[in-house]
């Protein structure tokens, strides 16, 4: 406890009107602080409590337990996510190469198609555009015009 | 065992070594944490992640500056991250609260030390109202503050861990001293 007679600084702290702002830039040219002995001797006693409080802090108990613990939990994590990506890479590889297997297969059946196809219209073209009139013409009829001649 | 022999053991994946670390470097890092986030959560957590860190880049120590430096400079650095994902978050909060809440009054930092009148002054809540205005102070103030007058680190030591010259530290616990004796006296222009 400290006990002083001029209570003007702990007084207006009790009231509430004790404030801190962020106002740090304020050139104020007056120091409003109260310049009697029992005040700044109560600034004094304020930093020797903080002395004697930042002694007494002390540590949340097996602090080292807590910490291999985050770090196996953040290694276990690790791997966790590292699986994920793996899984995941794994999943678009696989996605690739069904689409892109899927997509030869496709090429190579459409060139099938495409080949047969092509053939047969050669073959139709062939049958009933490219065949020969002589061919076709009747050989009898050349006989038979020439027996008439 | 020296603090050689501990990083080599470290170094050698030598878990009885980490323990004598941890147990010999947690008060030192929680308090600096603590002094500079004022959450005992948070400060934790923090603490947790610096043995993590320096478990995990021991080998990038040159021994260059002293051991006890490195642990602050991890530690204040990651204060310093969390304090800025914090005043994010509360940004949010308050973009949130703008539209939604109608509760929003300004915290004042005597709230929570109107009680019940006494003659005499608990060291607690003096010491608490100096951690709000502390709390207050800008980041490198705060830390240069703290090291320097809480965690008694000497100027070159403070110039290792915040990376900056000498002068800059002194202007920054004297700007840190000038804006607290500012905080601390407000209440007299309100």
């Amino acid at each position: 406890m400290f006990e002083m007679k001029c209570n003007k600084l702990y007084n207006e702290i009790k009231k509430g009107r004790f404030m801190v702002t962020d106002n740090n830039n304020s050139e104020s040219g007056n120091n409003p602080i109260c310049n009697c002995s029992d005040c700044k001797s109560l600034l004094v006693f304020m930093h020797k409590s903080l002395l004697i409080d930042n002694n007494n802090i002390e540590v949340k108990p097996f602090l080292y337990t807590r910490i291999m613990s985050r770090m196996e939990n953040h290694s276990v994590n690790k791997r966790k996510s590292f699986q994920f990506v793996l899984q995941q890479a794994y999943v678009i590889i696989l996605i690739l190469f069904c689409v892109g297997g899927g997509i030869i297969v496709g090429n190579i059946s459409s060139d099938k198609i495409i080949s047969n196809n092509e053939t047969s219209v050669t073959k139709t073209l062939n049958e009933n555009f490219f065949f020969s009139d002589l061919e076709a013409e009747n050989n009898e009829l050349f006989s038979e015009l020439e027996s008439n001649n | 065992m020296s603090d050689l022999e501990l990083l080599e053991g470290i170094k050698n994946n030598d878990q009885a070594a980490f323990k004598y670390f941890v147990e010999k470097y947690q008060r030192l890092v929680y308090r600096v944490v603590f002094n500079i986030v004022n959450d005992p959560d948070d400060a934790d957590d923090i603490t947790q992640d610096v043995f993590i860190e320096v478990y995990r880049n021991i080998s990038d120590f040159r021994a260059d500056s002293k051991l006890s430096t490195w642990m602050y400079r991890i530690a204040t650095n990651k204060a310093l991250n969390l304090l800025k994902k914090n005043r994010r978050k509360n940004l949010f909060q308050r973009i949130d609260s703008f539209f939604y809440s109608d509760d929003d009054k300004p915290v004042q930092i005597a709230d929570e030390f109107i009680k019940e009148p006494s003659n005499g002054i608990e060291q607690d809540e003096l010491t608490a109202i100096l951690r709000k205005a502390i709390s207050s102070l800008p980041d490198n103030q705060k830390i240069a503050y703290t090291l320097h007058n809480i965690d008694d680190l000497a100027y070159n030591e403070i110039c290792e861990v915040m990376n900056l010259s000498l002068s800059a530290v002194e202007s920054l616990i004297h700007r840190a001293k000038k804006n607290l004796q500012k905080k601390l006296a407000e209440y007299y222009h309100s």
